[in-house]
Parts: C-alpha cells; sequence; structure tokens
C-alpha cells in the first residue's frame, strides 16, 4: 500500500517526519573541538603577551639586554609576539631610574630586568608591596641586602649577581702578578655605592698580603673624578704606581674612563678598569664577567618566572669570571704578563 | 474492582524510560559501534603498549649509557689533563715558576678548574694557582681521607665527594692526581678543585627525546647537573625522585636493565633510567616525557579515538535514518492518540511506514473508531444514568427536606455529617447548629442516657428505639421517638438518627388510655349488670313458672268442672285466661331458652348445614305447607359450631320464613350459603310480608315485633336467640327487608379454622 493512497484514506492524519530531519554536523563539530582540546598540547605562553620592563642603569651593561633578548627569544619568548620589552638606558641618573621603576609598577609589568646593583636596590625597595617581580642582573649581592641569601633571594626579587668581591680581589692580584713593582695603587671610588664596602674589604685582604698601599680618591661625580686627578696631576710626585677602579656608575661610565685614561697615559701608569670598554685603550687586563652571559642567564629566571616560579625560590646565579689581557698596553708599559696568565687569558689583545 | 484498579495505574502509569524510541535507537547503533571499536582498539592498544614499553625501555637504557659515557669523559678528560701535565712536565721536581707556569696553563687549559695546587710527598703546598683570590690550600687535604691518601700514595686518582661554593652555590669537587717517579715512587700530587658547572652545558647538551632531560646525582642524592641550574644551585636533593632513592639504596654499579615510570625530576610522569659511573660514584639519570616516550601510543590511541568518533558519527547518521523510518510512523501514532485523548476523537493515524507499523496504525484507527462509537454509547447511558441519578439525588433530597421526621447522620468521629429540616425543627435549633455538632459533645443526650445509647450503636452496628421525654440543647421539652442504626459509607462507619416528636401521640395516647380505662370500667358495669338481669330473668322465669301452671290448671279445672256454671262469656273469659296462659308459658320458655344461651357450653363439631337445612324444614312445613311452598336450597358449606345451637337457629330463620310468607298465595323460600377467605354466608330469602328498614334495629331485640300478635303469632325472641347463638360462635346476622314484599337474613360463621 502506497502512502498516498494512506494519506487519502487518513486525510487528518499528522506528517512528523520532518523534526527527525536533523544535521549531523553539530556532532561532529562537538567531538573535533573535544579532540582539539584534549590533544592540542596547548601552552599558554603562546596566547599570552606578556609585558617585561628593562632598566639599564649604565651604558656599558646595554649587552646585559641583547644576551637577555637573545636567550628569551630561544625560550620561545618572541619580541612583539608574545613578549613586550619596555626597555630603557640610563647613564647614572638615579631620579631617573625612580621614574622608570615608578613607570613599571603602574604598567603592571610581569616581571622587571634592571642592573646594576643601585637601580635593582631601588627597585626592591619600590616593588615591596605590589609584589612585582624583579630580576637584577650584574648587581652586588654583598653587603648591600639585595637578597637573603644566594640559594634563597626571598621577598620578590632574584637575579644574577656580579661576583663583585671576589673578581675586585682577584684584579689586584692579577696587577701585582703582571707588575710586581706596583706597592702605591689609586684607588678611584665612588664610597656611596652599595657594592663598595664588601668590594673593598676583598680588595684590602689582598693588598695586605702584598704590601698594596691604596691612594684613595673617592668621588661623588664625574667633575669629582676630573677635579682629583688634575690636582693630583698638579703634583710633582703623583705617588702612585698603577690606577685602579672600582665598580661603580661614576667611575664606570665612558666619560669618566676617558679622564681616567688620559691621566694614567699622561703617567705612564697601569688602569685597571672594570668594565669592557677599557680593554680598547689603556687599560692592562680586564677580569669581568660577560654582561652578554649575564643577559643570557637572567633570561633562564625570567622563563621560570613567567612559568610562575616565585622568585624567592629561584636561587641567584653566579657567571664566570673572564679573563682579558692587553697585550700591547703591557707592551707600552713595558711589562711581562706570566705564560701562565696568557694561557689563562680568554682573550689577548695584541 | 482490584484487576480493573491496576489496570487502570498501569494506564496511566507515567514511562520510567523518557527516552524516546528515536533516541534509542541511534543510541544503540552508536553504542555498538563504539563498544566493537573500542574493544577492537584497546586489544590493539594493549598490545602497541607493550611493544612500545619494551622500545622505550631499551631506548632509554641506549641514551643513559650514552649520557653515563659523555659525564665519566667529562671527569675523566680533567684526569687525564691532570695526568699528562704530570707525565710531561713531573711538577714536583719544578721551580717555582715553572710550577706556577703549569698551574696556570692547566687552569687555561680547563676552564673547569678553579684552583689547582701542587704538594708534595709531605703534602706541603709547593705552588698555587687560582681564578680566585688566593687562599690557603691546606683544607683542601682535609677532604681526603687516610685511606684515600693512602691510596693517592699507590697512585690511584681520586676525587672527593661534591660540595657546594658558599658564595655561588656551585657544585666543587677536588681531584686529586699522584705524581710518581720512574720507580712508582710517590713525590707528591697536583690537587685540582673542580667547578661542576661546566658539566652543566655537557649534561643540558644530552639529547633525550625531544622534551627530555637528563641529570647526575651523586650517591647522596645532590643534584649536580640539569639543564634548569636553578635547581642545582639550590642544592636540593633529589631523593624524593624514585629512581634517585633506587639508586642511593643500591650498592651495585650494575645497570638496570628497565626503564621506570615515575614522577620525574620536574614533576610529571616520565620514562627514566640511570646508569651508575664507576668513578665518582654518581649516576646519570635520564627521564623523558611519558607522553612523548608513548607518543606513537597515543597517535594510535588518537587515531582510533578519530576512527571511533567517525564511525559514531556515521552511526549515529545511519541510525539517525532508520530510526526515522521507524520511529516517525510510531511518533505519528503516538501523537495521533494523544491529539485523540486531548479530545479530537476522529483523527486517523497516518497509515506509513513498514508494513508492521502501517497495520499497527489500520489496527489503532479500527480501535479509535470502535473506542468513539463506544465512548459515544457510553457517554450517552452515562448522561441517562447522571440524570436519572440526579432526578433520585433530587427526590431524596425532596424526601429529606419533607420528611417530618427528623434526620441526623454522624460520621465515625460523632460529627454531625447531614441533618434535615426537620430535624431542626423539632429540636427548636437550626440546622448550621446541628451540623457544628457532636454528638460527643451533647450533654442533653447524657443528661438524658441517650448518649449510651448511640455509642453502643455506633460502636456495636446495631438497631437502637428508644422513646424518651428530653429538653433539647435548644430548650426544647418534648417526647422523642428516637431511631439510632449504622450504615456504612466509604469504609466508615456512619450513625443515623431518626426522630419524631412524640408530644401529640403521647396525649392522645394517654387520652385512649383514659378512655379505655372508663370503658372498661362501663363494661364491666355492663357486664355485671346483664348478668345479674339474666340472674333475674331466670329466676323470674322459672319462678313465674308454678304460679302460671297454677292458673292454667285451675283455668282448666273451671272448664272442666264448671263449664256449665258458666255462661258463654264466662267461657270466653276463661278460654282466653288459658291462651293468655299458655302465651306466657311460651314467652318464659323463650325466656328461659334465650337465657340459658349464654350459661350453654358451645360443643363445635362439623355441621351439614345442607342436611340440617332440609331436615328442619321437613319438621317444620306440614304437607300442605310443603305442596304450596317453593323451597328451595343449594348446596350449603359445611360450617363448624354447635349442631343443637345451630338446629335452634334454622329452626327460628325457617319458622319465621313459614310464618311470615303464609299468606302470600305462593310463599318462595330460597336458601343459600356461600364462603369467603373468613367466614360463611347463608341466607334465607322469603317473600313473605317483609318489614319497614327504617325498624330494622329493633329485629333482634328481645320481645320485638313489627308485626301485631294478630297478624302473626310469636313471642319476639327468635331473632334475638339467634342472634345471642351467632355471637357465642363468632358469628353475626342482619337483615333486609321491604314491607310485603319480602325479607332477606344473612348471617355468617367463621370458618372452621377462624373458630375459637
Amino acid at each position: 500500500m502506497s502512502k498516498s493512497t494512506l494519506q487519502e484514506i487518513h486525510p487528518n492524519s499528522i506528517d512528523c517526519n520532518a523534526k527527525y530531519r536533523r544535521s549531523p554536523g553539530l556532532g561532529l563539530y562537538i567531538l573535533v573541538t573535544i579532540f582539539i582540546c584534549l590533544f592540542s598540547g596547548c601552552d599558554m605562553r603562546k596566547y599570552k603577551v606578556y609585558q617585561a620592563g628593562i632598566l639599564s642603569g649604565l651604558e656599558p651593561f646595554q649587552n646585559i639586554t641583547d644576551g637577555f633578548k637573545e636567550k628569551m627569544t630561544e625560550l620561545g619568548y618572541i619580541e612583539g609576539e608574545n613578549i613586550e620589552y619596555d626597555y630603557w638606558q640610563l647613564n647614572d641618573e638615579p631620579i631617573e631610574e625612580e621614574k622608570v621603576i615608578q613607570k613599571f609598577i603602574e604598567d603592571d609589568v610581569d616581571f622587571m630586568l634592571v642592573f646594576p646593583s643601585r637601580p635593582a636596590k631601588l627597585a626592591k625597595a619600590l616593588t615591596l608591596e605590589n609584589g612585582i617581580p624583579v630580576i637584577f642582573a650584574g648587581a652586588s649581592i654583598e653587603g648591600i641586602d639585595l637578597v637573603q641569601s644566594q640559594q634563597k633571594p626571598g621577598g620578590n626579587i632574584t637575579g644574577v649577581r656580579y661576583p663583585t668581591p671576589e673578581m675586585t680581589a682577584k684584579r689586584l692580584e692579577l696587577l701585582v702578578e703582571i707588575a710586581p713593582h706596583v706597592k702605591r695603587v689609586l684607588l678611584i671610588f665612588d664610597g656611596n655605592y652599595p657594592s663598595y664596602i664588601p668590594a673593598r674589604k676583598s680588595l684590602d685582604d689582598v693588598a695586605g698580603k702584598h704590601d698594596i698601599i691604596f691612594v684613595e680618591n673617592q668621588v661623588a661625580s664625574l667633575d669629582d673624578v676630573k677635579f682629583n686627578l688634575e690636582e693630583l696631576d698638579k703634583s710633582d710626585d703623583i705617588g702612585i704606581d698603577a690606577i685602579f677602579m672600582m665598580p661603580d656608575l661614576i667611575t664606570g661610565t665612558m666619560a669618566a674612563w676617558e679622564v681616567i685614561e688620559a691621566f694614567a697615559i699622561k703617567h705612564n701608569l697601569p688602569v685597571i678598569g672594570t668594565l669592557d670598554y677599557t680593554l680598547q685603550g689603556a687599560g692592562l687586563f680586564m677580569l669581568n664577567c660577560s654582561h652578554h652571559e649575564i643577559g643570557r642567564l637572567s633570561a633562564v629566571i625570567a622563563d621560570k618566572i613567567l612559568r610562575d616560579t616565585p622568585p624567592e625560590s629561584i636561587p641567584v646565579i653566579t657567571p664566570n669570571m673572564d679573563l682579558y689581557i692587553n697585550y700591547r698596553q703591557s707592551q707600552v708599559l713595558g711589562l711581562t704578563i706570566p705564560g701562565g696568565l696568557l694561557k689563562q687569558a680568554k682573550q689577548v689583545i695584541r | 474492582m482490584g484487576l480493573e484498579s491496576n489496570h487502570m495505574k498501569s494506564k496511566n502509569k507515567k514511562p520510567n524510560d523518557e527516552r524516546s524510541l528515536y533516541t534509542t535507537l541511534i543510541v544503540t547503533f552508536v553504542t555498538l559501534s563504539v563498544i566493537s571499536l573500542l574493544f577492537s582498539g584497546i586489544l590493539l592498544l594493549v598490545s602497541n603498549l607493550r611493544t612500545q614499553s619494551v622500545v622505550v625501555s631499551d631506548t632509554q637504557q641506549l641514551i643513559a649509557r650514552q649520557a653515563a659515557r659523555d659525564v665519566s669523559n667529562f671527569i675523566q678528560d680533567k684526569f687525564s689533563v691532570l695526568e699528562t701535565a704530570v707525565w710531561l712536565t713531573d711538577p714536583i721536581v719544578q721551580s717555582s715558576e715553572e710550577q706556577k707556569l703549569i698551574l696556570d696553563s692547566l687552569l687555561g687549559l680547563q676552564p673547569a678548574f678553579r684552583q689547582l695546587v701542587i704538594f708534595d710527598s709531605q703534602h706541603q703546598p709547593l705552588a698555587q694557582a687560582s681564578r680566585l683570590p688566593l687562599e690557603s690550600p691546606e683544607h683542601f687535604l682535609e677532604l681526603i681521607s687516610d685511606e684515600e691518601m693512602q691510596n693517592i700514595r699507590e697512585g690511584k686518582k681520586f676525587i672527593s665527594s661534591v660540595y657546594l661554593d658558599p658564595y655561588t652555590g656551585e657544585p666543587l669537587t677536588v681531584m686529586a692526581m699522584p705524581a710518581l717517579d720512574v720507580f712508582d715512587e710517590y713525590q707528591g700530587l697536583i690537587l685540582a678543585e673542580t667547578n661542576l658547572k661546566y658539566m652543566w652545558d655537557l649534561v643540558e647538551n644530552l639529547k633525550v627525546g625531544e622534551r627530555g632531560h637528563a641529570y647526575v646525582v651523586d650517591r647522596n642524592g645532590s643534584l649536580l647537573a640539569y639543564a634548569d641550574t636553578t635547581l642545582v644551585l639550590k642544592g636540593i636533593y633529589s631523593r624524593e625522585i624514585e629512581l634517585v632513592n633506587e639508586f642511593m639504596n643500591s650498592s651495585s654499579t650494575a645497570i638496570p636493565d628497565h626503564a621506570s615510570t615515575y614522577w620525574g625530576i620536574e614533576k610529571e610522569l616520565v620514562v627514566g633510567s640511570y646508569v651508575p659511573l664507576i668513578m665518582p660514584d654518581w649516576a646519570v639519570i635520564t627521564e623523558l616525557p611519558w607522553d612523548e616516550a608513548y607518543q606513537p601510543v597515543i597517535n594510535n590511541m588518537v587515531l582510533a579515538l578519530l576512527i571511533i568518533a567517525v564511525v559514531a558519527i556515521l552511526a549515529a547518521m545511519v541510525g539517525s535514518n532508520i530510526a526515522r523510518q521507524l520511529a516517525a510512523p510510531l511518533v505519528n501514532l503516538m501523537e495521533t492518540a494523544s491529539e485523540i485523548t486531548a479530545g479530537n476523537r476522529t483523527l486517523q493515524a497516518d497509515v506509513s511506514g513498514p508494513i508492521e507499523v502501517a497495520s499497527l496504525a489500520l489496527a489503532f484507527n479500527d480501535m479509535t473508531s470502535q473506542l468513539q462509537q463506544s465512548l459515544t454509547n457510553l457517554e450517552q447511558k452515562v448522561s441517562e444514568r447522571t440524570q436519572q441519578l440526579q432526578e433520585t439525588l433530587n427526590f431524596q433530597e425532596k424526601i429529606l427536606a419533607t420528611s417530618a421526621t427528623g434526620i441526623i447522620a454522624y460520621d465515625e468521629t460523632g460529627q454531625c455529617a447531614l441533618v434535615n429540616e426537620a430535624a431542626a425543627r423539632l429540636v427548636d435549633g437550626t440546622t448550621e447548629q446541628l451540623l457544628a455538632q457532636n454528638y460527643h459533645d451533647i450533654d442533653a443526650w447524657k443528661q438524658y442516657g441517650l448518649y449510651e445509647i448511640a455509642v453502643e450503636a455506633h460502636t456495636q452496628k446495631k438497631e437502637t428505639e428508644k422513646e424518651m421525654f428530653l429538653i433539647t440543647t435548644y430548650g426544647k421539652e418534648a417526647w422523642f421517638a428516637c431511631s439510632f442504626t449504622t450504615f456504612e459509607s466509604e469504609g466508615r462507619t456512619h450513625l443515623l438518627l431518626t426522630f419524631n416528636d412524640m408530644t401529640e401521640h403521647k396525649r392522645v395516647e394517654q387520652e385512649i388510655l383514659n378512655l379505655n380505662q372508663r370503658l372498661q370500667t362501663q363494661a364491666d358495669n355492663l357486664t355485671a349488670a346483664n348478668k345479674e338481669l339474666e340472674a333475674f330473668s331466670y329466676s323470674v322465669s322459672h319462678d313465674l313458672r308454678a304460679p302460671l301452671r297454677a292458673i292454667h290448671g285451675f283455668t282448666n279445672i273451671l272448664i272442666d268442672d264448671y263449664v256449665s256454671n258458666l255462661d258463654d262469656e264466662g267461657r270466653r273469659i276463661c278460654d282466653v285466661i288459658q291462651d293468655n296462659a299458655s302465651r306466657m308459658s311460651l314467652l318464659i320458655d323463650d325466656l328461659l331458652s334465650f337465657s340459658r344461651l349464654n350459661r350453654a357450653e358451645i360443643n363445635a363439631s362439623p355441621i351439614d348445614m345442607t342436611a340440617m337445612v332440609t331436615s328442619v324444614y321437613q319438621e317444620l312445613a306440614s304437607p300442605e305447607d310443603q305442596q304450596r311452598i317453593l323451597f328451595e336450597t343449594n348446596s350449603l358449606p359445611m360450617a363448624l359450631g354447635d349442631p343443637m345451637l345451630m338446629h335452634q337457629v334454622w329452626v327460628n330463620l325457617i319458622s319465621n320464613a313459614i310464618k311470615f310468607s303464609s299468606r302470600q298465595q305462593q310463599p318462595h323460600i330460597e336458601i343459600s350459603g356461600y364462603s369467603n377467605d373468613s367466614e360463611i354466608i347463608y341466607s334465607i330469602k322469603d317473600n313473605g310480608a317483609g318489614f319497614d328498614m327504617q325498624y330494622a334495629g329493633k329485629l333482634f331485640g328481645v320481645f320485638q315485633r313489627l308485626h301485631s300478635e294478630r297478624e302473626f303469632e310469636g313471642t319476639g325472641v327468635g331473632l334475638a336467640i339467634i342472634q345471642r347463638i351467632l355471637h357465642r360462635h363468632g358469628g353475626r346476622i342482619w337483615g333486609e327487608g321491604e314491607v310485603d314484599k319480602g325479607a332477606i337474613f344473612h348471617f355468617t360463621l367463621p370458618r372452621k379454622e377462624n373458630l375459637l
């Protein structure tokens, strides 16, 4: 019996087939969605754009930023895609440093990378309440209350330390080894710089072993550097055998170095700087940590913070110290560099 | 009723399973498909999992061995450098400058060396070089035990346990290389403090899959090298890691032959393996995330799930199509049924789908048609019954409303449930007041003992009637005839009280009682008077008989002996005296007979009335009379009575008929009889002188005569005697007549079963 015939027999009948003509597309869509969610291996870092503030307190530390970004890229943080850097380069400008850090706080950055010691200490103080993670790089941790300990920094701060005490002491040892005649050393320093005291202490330990006498020249500004050296230059006997620079932001500037370098050259004195660029001029040797490497190590810490590891539980990293020898300057000064040191040097400049 | 009730329940019961047939079919298709695929998929996955486990274990072992070689090479490389330096430079015997140069050169050669010291055979430092500010080297010797130092003296290499730099947290170890002369005599040693962080890059670069990692631990569980250097710098102990713990607890340097699955150093599930180093006493552990290690299995699983999903979707689509074909006609049928249930009874189902379903639809349509007809008939019957019921209810309500009897129904708790207007009226209350009552609380009932009767009737379901005088709750004083009975309704026992006001009835009843008492007194007085009168009559009749015989005797003597002395008038007077004396004698005889009737005993026996009537007629009628009189009688009913008395009745009646019809030229006497349910009626009719019906009341009086002596002789006692006899038999007599046209007398006797 055909349906049409039956319909004629029962004209009041209801055709309800229509309500069962449903599309299977919805079920397929749901299943595919479930599979995507289950097996896609979602990594939220790919979808969130992090905000990072970077404050370099001194121009020569610029390489830290480069190393940091380089390593961050290797770790999957692509600038402009999932991370944005608010980079500020200052040069011994304390007031501006505070403004920049305040800006980072107002922008509620995911973390801030701050270096060297003074800006790092300032950042720690300013972020006490809001808890924004602070990563320091190339900062001394001894004697400045930056962290509780190397293994457990505490608070909201951690980073890559600058091994200022041991490095400063070793510089003096190297100076004595290269120039055994040196007994009077002009020590140019900013006594207010946070790392000065621990660095000086280690320095005094070495000096005592080798009968070194420091001719102290404390400065508070670039003008002080100029003035003091000019005053010293007026003397018939300047009374020093070498110039030794302490790590701080005043003597660390290129301008200060130019003044000091000129003085050293004029008086044919070995001068030991604290930063890499000194080897381009009259600097005799350089024992330092690679800023680039410090930046890379800082990126490792930043990655852990962005993976929700509390900063206080991330130990402070100490970078390697590398020896660079300005063989050319030693020839100018008539000094003989021991063969063993030359073999230790990462680079010998001829 | 029970079965029908269950049936109705099942029909109205909501389905437990609310899934539609459509859904059920789809679910069934999908479920069967998925289950079959899941079963085969699981078997395949288990097989793959086992195979992959072997592959992963072997791979991990291989990687761990390679990593262990690399780490071991790192250490051995440092020893080799030191050994070479000792062999080539013979440092113990060199000048201090040469010794310094050797050490500086070694520092330059190996970045991992942090400090180097040359000790002579007495362990006095000969030279020292350091990347850090120099410090006293003697403390290095404290890391070497006497036994270990003895081994060094015997030319064996030494490596200390690992310690951490207090400033940097970096792991350090001290390596000692003895210096022997050509005679293998101990001359001294070169001691190198080695920074193990230079092993970190080596470990970090060990390739363990895509996301795997390797790390180095010592026998104490300290983490020495790992890609995440911060963990190493923390100086953590990784003893809680299952594999590390296994290494720590194992004194053997044997390599485990299997990989383990556990929670790794990154707190994720890993497949790991470790390889102990011989020197130093460390182990290299390689870990591969479980999901990566079993990625092929996971891929297979995902593929299997995808296939299952696709098949499930296909099954759902196919199932949907089939289900639609199967379910749609059924749903149509269901919805048609629903609409019919909702009232659209003329609706018909669509006859479509498979033949079974179409047949079902056809059967359903037939059923609905029949159901429609049945419902119509049923509705009509229900309507008629409803109307009848309503009429009955109205009728009952009217009866209840118009009934003069008070009716009150109480429910099982005693609460008034129904009351009619008569009840309220009878107790001087209102229906609302009565409806608010519970008979357990009616004080008037308790006061007059009605409460106990009601409770007994209610509890024992018995009918009780009681008449009593009481004062109702509403102040009415009256006699009430109360009747209690019970009835069941909806499984509960109700008490029904019906009552009437008996006050007027009681009053009338009392009056009747008083009247009856007076009547009884009067009847008693009359009976006594009658008895006295009968006694007097008997006495008088008896006493009169002697002087009357004397008169009659002396008159005879006078006539017989002195007739000659008497003239005609004298003789006529004597004849008159004699006639009157005879007449008086008859009167006295009749009067005595009448009196005796009250005292005579009734000796009842069956009487053949026909024979008795014929005999009496023959006795009374002379032959001349019999020739002249037309005497007719039929077969008369038998009767029960005293034969002598009944004979007297017939004598008096037939003699009267002969007497009063004697003057007719053709006397006609007719005697008949018949019987009804209670009595036998006899009649005697004549065409004689008759009588005036106005004097019918006097017919049965004693000495009552409707004709003069001259017309018809007689004493006037005959009919009275008849009436007395019939009364004694429980019968009665009456007469009808018309002057000169005859008379008819009827008398009755009780049927024999009613005879006293």
